[in-house]
């Protein structure tokens, strides 16, 4: 049998103020359902295609983005292909699987949302099983199973021994999670461990946009379109072709030619301007620096590049950073003395200096005690240099 | 300071008691969400009022906190657990104000509603005033302070952004610890104040003193000239000095006159003294020597009495002695009597003596019989208690029994119940085994209900198929029609034209050829052309159109073939099909329908089978449960059974001890019959009390002899004793009656009442003798004093006059007075001038000492006050240094969050005249010109929310290096996100999420639905109750532990 997998289609989602809605839909419609579609099926037929999760960017996408959804499940049952979504952790897995029932007479196949009675839904396909896990939180396992567990490795493992899986048939699974080598954490999440998913002929997965191999048989097709400046460093976005029967596995990357590359620069404004960068209408993620003095800088490179996705400024004055520890450790005849200076713009003579420590002491100890306003009403002592040196005798 | 756990009852929405555990989301970011109203705010308004008793923000008021249904009564309160500075755990109490109807007085907080608990030490705080210097000393912070560094209030995130420098110098004063600095200032200031005042004393005392000095009035002396006031000063002095020194001359000699004056006269005084004296010591010689006559009477009196007291003593012994002798002789003839009573009363009691020994063998038969009466009386005690025992037996029996019968019937009814719940495991049972069944009957079911579902699109298929064919059946009638049509046009034309052709042939016809066709050469009748005949082009096309008309046909024909015969095919698939789902064969029309009714009753069925799939699995899981229970009743059954066997066993054991009982019981009862108990015991009683009766009167006869021969005795040597006495004391008296004689004699007395009544008392006889001895002491004196007084006495015996020197002194001393005076003045007029000299020489000192201090004290507040030519206080300048380290953690934050175009700087330029500056804030736009600063008043709402929030994670970070008292573990943010587009929104949840963990929380609250899928592991989702009900949270907290 064979597949298509794709995943983080993110419908929905612009990249800052750009609308790439036109890219997506080129990406999905010229590209992978038409070209590639086109031909893959030349050498065989593609029976099945598999989204795997955060088909949308928000729990509740605006409408174009549904339309472009409802489009993309058309034209895949119109090529005959049976479609398997599992829901991210972007998506609402409750309004994704609205119409599951309906869709399933069509042949579009979409995991419920999680509970401990189904965690997970299969469906036979020619002679494998493929089984579709919704994107699943710690606390989501744990609370369904009444458990307490503390890994994702854990959490994964439990919910697939209650599924009964990986069961006889030979079994793909499609699912939406952060997955590596051995426990990590990347980001701010628990990754899950790759051999959670051992007993499995292949395991689909989604919710990296980069496209990788985690372990064998288990792989990240990436998104189809750059959504962040840390892809755009790597641009190249592929779908995967899956050839599984009962006994092999091939998976092949098909690459996507994308309606607009990426570009990410990072110069000095000068240079940007200048023939080493051509004109041109690719999205840019630009980082500009040697901006002193300069006006309008945004607008000048946007003439340059009217798809600027996103602009950074590096800042090139030296920052005369205060360091706090060193502060600390400042003893007042320093303070005041610079205090001085740049308040009169003269340097303090040695009587004033020792006069205003001596002041200060007394403020510091009077302050210890609470008797501040003891001090106040005191008559003004002061000392000449003599009395502060045997003033500092005392305190040494 | 950490806060830990908040727990609230009755306040704001909340009215249950409602728990948040702040604990959990240490080190991490967590939402608080909810719906409009529902009471997150209300959570940091809670942390706030707890701590400092005022809410986060200026909006609601403490009155409003307490939940607005609850009655009076009703206990309102929030308390938090947190950590303190000094690392230990402390718990804040804080009681609501009672709600009150517009006219009421506020309600009175007692000292109870508001307390801080120490855990370590469990002491308690109590009072809102100790309570809330005790949380600012604990927690670092006063209530602004802490609102600055930890929340971002709803609605007013930009108020620190938005104030100026002096409103911020305050608000940084608390949270940087800079009020050492403020003091300081103070101090200064206070100082200069108090140096000048001491000025412009010196200057008043100056004023005062010259004036007191030169005797002026009003008169100004400034310090300046003090010189020269110095040397009048010295003028006055001196002149003075020379007037004093000529008055103290004049004052010295009148005294000396007045002296020499008062010599002499004490002279003439005691000339006349001495006279005087001489007279008086001669008076007083004359009148004792009167007196001596007397006194010698009274020395002749004092020598009798002395006499007589030597006597006395004999006089004494005697009259004692002859008392004891009477009181002897009484006392004898007493004993005597005695003695003869004694004996009768001796008489007596033996005759009682002999009685009562007569009554002892009665006594012994007594004694006998009581014995034998205990005997029988415990014989009897002994048969009623075996009867007893056996009373108590019996009643054990009985109850043994109702137990039994009481287990019999348990037994009885478990067992029906066993068979019961036998009878429900086979039900069960067979339910579940019917499991499979059902799944293999749903799942052929399903298969069947797809295979309909393919039926009915063949039969659809069928149908356009049919369609078609029939279509194509019009269409070849169509085409076969046309093509008769044409082949009918072309024979025609054919015809027509082979008809012409003898016209044709005509035309050509000349006269006198051959014709081709008879081969005449004449014509008579050429065949005529007429229009119909048809040209060759013309047949030749109606050839043509014939001949596509056929084809057509034929080609219709084809398809209809084909497309009949695919209908056969698919109509044989479906007919089959049909055949094989339906049972029936095909039926022309309503077949469709007629599966859409059979897939709708499997659809049903599968729907019922469905559910009983589900029933029978359900029964396979309460097998495991009947089976347990079944298993229960038996053991209950089982242990019923042993309890009857043991019950048996009781009760046969104690029907033997029963017999063996009553067998006792009936021995005991030997040799009982016919007595009564009771006579028994009164029998016993009577005897006793007899025998008790003789007891006490033998004993009382024999004490009566023993006393009475006591007493006998004892009369007899009374009797004995006092005669001895009488004869002794009978001998001492003679004896004491002579000595008494001897001694009247040799005194000189004539008898013995003489000597009684020369005989008195030691007092008076010392005072006579005292009286005398004083006088003769008095007489010597006075005549030695006679003698003095004659030696004294001088030539001339005149007394003289004292009357001129009187009037001498008189006069004398009013001259004296009078310059006494006048050189006391002068003495007071010079000291003044000294005075005045000294004083105004200090003064002058002091001053100089104190212009010196003001000056340099004018110059030190100058600078530290901020009135130098850069209007910065001292303690703004520390403070700018520690912005700064603010503004650069809040840049961190801020580049992210706008790419790097808006920075933050700390202004240093003077723009405005009065104020004091230094801690106004520049935003640098680093799309336009650096080199011009905008003010954070042209942002944009969003990007003032931006530039708050960084501004505020910055101070926090700031505080929290510094370390410290003043730090603060947690952010909160109140709304606020609502007013960034989505991209910058995301920006700023980068930030928040990259925020390094350590110990901070960070507390978000909003209500845009968007973001909650980020933080779906840390949320704290504030329900809204109905009216009536109160708001409730729900925690979400994923356990992943910080590694």
């Amino acid at each position: 049998m064979r597949l298509m997998h794709i995943s983080d289609l993110h419908l929905g989602a612009s990249l800052y103020d750009t609308d790439i809605t036109a890219d997506i839909e080129h990406a999905l419609f010229s590209e992978i359902l038409g070209r590639i579609y086109r031909e893959v099926s030349a050498q065989g037929r593609i029976d099945g295609l598999i989204i795997a999760g955060d088909v949308f960017d928000k729990a509740q996408p605006p409408a174009y983005a549904e339309e472009i959804y409802g489009r993309l499940l058309t034209a895949a049952v119109d090529l005959g292909m049976k479609v398997f979504v599992c829901s991210g952790n972007h998506d609402d897995p409750l309004r994704l699987a609205a119409n599951e029932k309906l869709m399933s007479r069509l042949d579009i196949f979409i995991n419920r949302p999680f509970s401990a009675e189904e965690p997970l839904r299969v469906e036979k396909f020619g002679d494998i099983d493929i089984a579709l896990l919704p994107n699943v939180t710690l606390s989501d396992v744990n609370a369904a199973y009444g458990e307490e567990l503390l890994t994702m490795t854990d959490a994964i493992k439990k919910v697939l021994k209650k599924a009964g899986l990986p069961g006889e048939r030979r079994c793909l699974l499609v699912a939406h999670q952060a997955v590596a080598e051995h426990d990590r954490v990347i980001g701010k999440q628990a990754t899950v461990d790759a051999d959670a998913f051992s007993g499995f002929a292949y395991t689909a997965l989604g919710h990296i946009h980069t496209p990788q191999n985690v372990a064998e048989n288990v792989r990240y097709c990436g998104s189809p379109v750059c959504y962040s400046a840390s892809e755009a460093k790597a641009p190249d976005k592929f779908v995967d072709i899956i050839d599984i029967d009962d006994k092999s596995v091939r998976v092949q990357s098909v690459k996507i030619q994308p309606l607009h590359e990426f570009v990410t620069i990072d110069d000095a404004l000068n240079s940007i301007l200048s023939e080493k960068y051509p004109a041109s209408e690719d999205y840019c993620y630009i980082t500009v620096s040697g901006i002193d003095g300069e006006e309008n800088i945004g607008a000048r490179i946007r003439d340059k590049f009217p798809n600027l996705v996103r602009l950074y400024f590096k800042s090139d004055r030296e920052e005369s950073s205060v360091d706090i520890a060193e502060e600390e450790k400042r003893d007042f005849s320093e303070d005041f003395t610079a205090f001085y200076k740049e308040v009169t713009k003269e340097d303090i003579d040695e009587e004033l200096l020792a006069n205003a420590e001596h002041i200060f002491r007394l403020t510091e100890e009077a302050c210890a005690t609470g008797s501040e306003k003891q001090l106040m009403n005191e008559i003004p002592t002061l000392v000449t240099s003599e009395q502060e040196v045997s003033h500092d005798d005392q305190n040494a | 300071m950490t806060i830990k756990t908040l727990k609230m009852v009755r306040f704001g929405p909340y009215i249950k008691e409602t728990v948040v555990d702040f604990e959990q989301f240490t080190g991490k970011v967590f939402l608080v969400s909810g719906d409009t109203g529902a009471g997150k705010t209300t959570i940091f308004d809670a942390v706030c009022y707890a701590l400092y008793g005022e809410p986060s923000g200026s909006l609601r008021k403490n009155d409003t906190l307490r939940n607005q249904d609850s009655v009076k009564g009703d206990k309102s309160y929030v308390e938090l657990l947190f950590t303190g500075v000094d690392g230990k755990d402390y718990l804040v109490h804080r009681d609501t104000r009672a709600l009150r109807a517009v006219g009421d007085k506020p309600a009175a907080m007692t000292k109870d509603s508001i307390n801080l608990t120490d855990l370590s030490d469990k002491t308690v705080t109590k009072g809102a005033r100790e309570v809330n210097s005790r949380v600012e000393a604990l927690t670092g912070f006063d209530r602004e302070s802490f609102i600055r560094v930890s929340i971002l209030p709803q609605g007013e995130f930009d108020k620190f952004l938005n104030q100026n420098s002096a409103e911020r110098r305050e608000t940084l004063r608390n949270i940087f610890g800079t009020e050492l600095y403020e003091s300081y200032a103070d101090v200064v200031q206070s100082w200069l104040k108090t140096a000048g005042k001491q000025a412009d004393r010196a200057s008043d005392a100056c004023n005062t003193l010259l004036n007191c000095t030169f005797e002026t009035v009003g008169e100004k002396y400034p310090l300046s000239d003090c010189d020269e006031y110095a040397a009048r000063i010295d003028e006055l002095e001196s002149s003075c000095a020379e007037r004093k020194n000529a008055a103290e001359e004049e004052f010295n000699s009148t005294n000396e006159k007045l002296r020499q004056n008062s010599a002499m006269r004490s002279a003439a005084e005691s000339v006349n003294k001495a006279l005087s004296a001489w007279e008086e010591a001669k008076s007083k010689m004359e009148q004792l020597d009167s007196m001596q006559e007397e006194f010698d009477g009274k020395r002749v009196q004092l020598k009798r009495y002395e006499l007589a007291a030597e006597a006395a003593p004999a006089l004494e012994a005697r009259n004692k002695l002859s008392n004891s002798l009477t009181g002897i002789q009484s006392r004898l003839a007493a004993a005597a009597a005695e003695e003869k009573q004694a004996a009768e009363n001796l008489a007596a009691a033996e005759a009682q003596q002999e009685q009562a020994n007569s009554l002892a063998p009665e006594r012994e038969q007594l004694t006998a019989d009581i014995s034998r009466l205990d005997d029988l009386l415990k014989k009897f005690s002994e048969a009623d208690e075996a009867e007893k025992k056996m009373h108590t037996t019996e009643q054990e029996i009985s109850s043994v029994q109702k137990e039994m019968t009481s287990n019999q019937a348990q037994q009885e009814h478990c067992q029906k119940e066993q068979e019961e719940l036998s009878g429900l495991l086979e039900d069960t049972k067979q339910a579940a085994s019917r499991a499979d069944a059902e799944e293999a009957e749903l799942n052929a079911k399903m298969s069947l209900f797809k295979r309909l579902r393919q039926l009915s699109e063949g039969i659809e298929e069928l149908s356009k198929l049919k369609k078609a064919a029939d279509t194509a059946r019009t269409v070849l009638a169509r085409k076969s029609e046309a093509a008769d049509n044409a082949a009918l046009e072309f024979s025609g034309l054919q015809a027509k034209y082979y008809a012409g052709e003898a016209a044709r042939l005509a035309k050509k016809l000349e006269k006198g050829a051959k014709c081709p066709v008879c081969g005449s050469t004449e014509h008579p009748f050429p065949a005529a052309w007429t229009d119909e005949i048809p040209s060759q082009q013309q047949l030749d096309k109606a050839e043509a159109d014939s001949a596509k008309a056929a084809r057509a046909k034929s080609a219709a024909e084809r398809d209809l073939a084909e497309k009949e015969g695919s209908l056969n095919a698919h109509r044989t698939n479906v007919s089959r099909d049909y055949l094989s789902l339906m049972g029936a064969e095909l039926p022309e029309n309503g077949a469709a329908k007629a599966v859409e009714e059979k897939t709708e009753e499997v659809d049903r069925q599968l729907d019922e089978a469905s559910i009983r799939l589900e029933g029978c699995r359900w029964a396979q899981l309460r097998i495991e449960s009947l089976e347990k229970q079944l298993s229960a009743q038996k053991k209950i059954q089982d242990s019923l059974a042993e309890r009857q066997e043991k019950l048996k066993n009781e009760a046969s054991a104690l029907q033997s001890r029963h017999a063996a009982e009553e067998a006792t019981l009936n021995e005991k009862r030997v040799g009982l019959e016919g007595r009564d108990m009771d006579r028994l015991c009164k029998e016993k009683v009577d005897k006793i009390a007899r025998g008790s009766e003789i007891d006490s009167l033998m004993k009382s006869a024999a004490d009566k002899l023993a006393e009475a021969t006591r007493r006998a005795a004892s009369a007899a040597s009374l009797r004995s004793t006092l005669e001895g006495d009488l004869e002794r004391t009978q001998k001492e008296f003679s004896e004491a009656e002579e000595t008494l004689g001897t001694e009247i004699s040799r005194c000189g007395f004539a008898d013995e009442q003489e000597l009684a009544a020369n005989n008195v008392r030691i007092s008076v006889l010392q005072s006579l003798r005292a009286e005398i001895s004083e006088h003769d002491k008095s007489v010597s004196a006075a005549k030695a004093r006679l003698d003095e007084c004659e030696q004294r006495l001088p030539e001339d015996r005149t007394p003289r006059s004292t009357e001129e020197f009187d009037e001498a002194e008189k006069t004398l001393r009013a001259e004296l007075e009078e310059r006494k005076q006048r050189l006391m003045k002068l003495g007071t007029e010079l000291d003044r001038y000294t005075v005045a000299a000294r004083e105004l020489s200090d003064i002058v000192s002091a001053s100089g000492e104190n212009l010196r201090t003001y000056a340099v004290l004018e110059k030190l507040e100058r600078a530290i006050n901020g009135k130098g030519a850069e209007r910065i206080a001292f303690e703004t300048f520390i403070q700018m240094r520690m912005f700064k380290g603010v503004l650069q953690r809040a840049n961190d934050r801020l580049k992210v969050m706008s790419g790097g175009r808006y920075e933050f700087e700390l202004r240093t330029q003077n723009v405005r005249g009065n104020a004091s500056e230094g801690l106004d804030i520049n935003m640098i736009d680093n799309n336009s010109s650096r080199t011009r600063r905008r003010d954070v008043s042209s942002l944009s709402g969003g990007e003032r929310f931006m530039a708050s929030f960084a501004l505020a994670i910055g101070l926090s970070d700031y505080t929290l290096q510094r370390g410290g008292n003043k730090q603060s573990d947690m952010l909160f943010v109140d709304e606020g996100f609502s007013s960034l587009d989505s991209s910058t929104f995301e920006m700023a949840l980068n930030v928040i999420q990259g925020i390094s963990a350590g110990r901070r929380m960070i507390g978000l609250v909003t209500h845009i639905d968007g973001i909650k899928q980020y933080f779906r592991e840390s949320q704290i989702y504030v329900h809204k109750g109905k009216a009536g009900e109160g708001s409730t949270i729900e925690v979400k907290c994923g356990v992943h532990k910080n590694k």
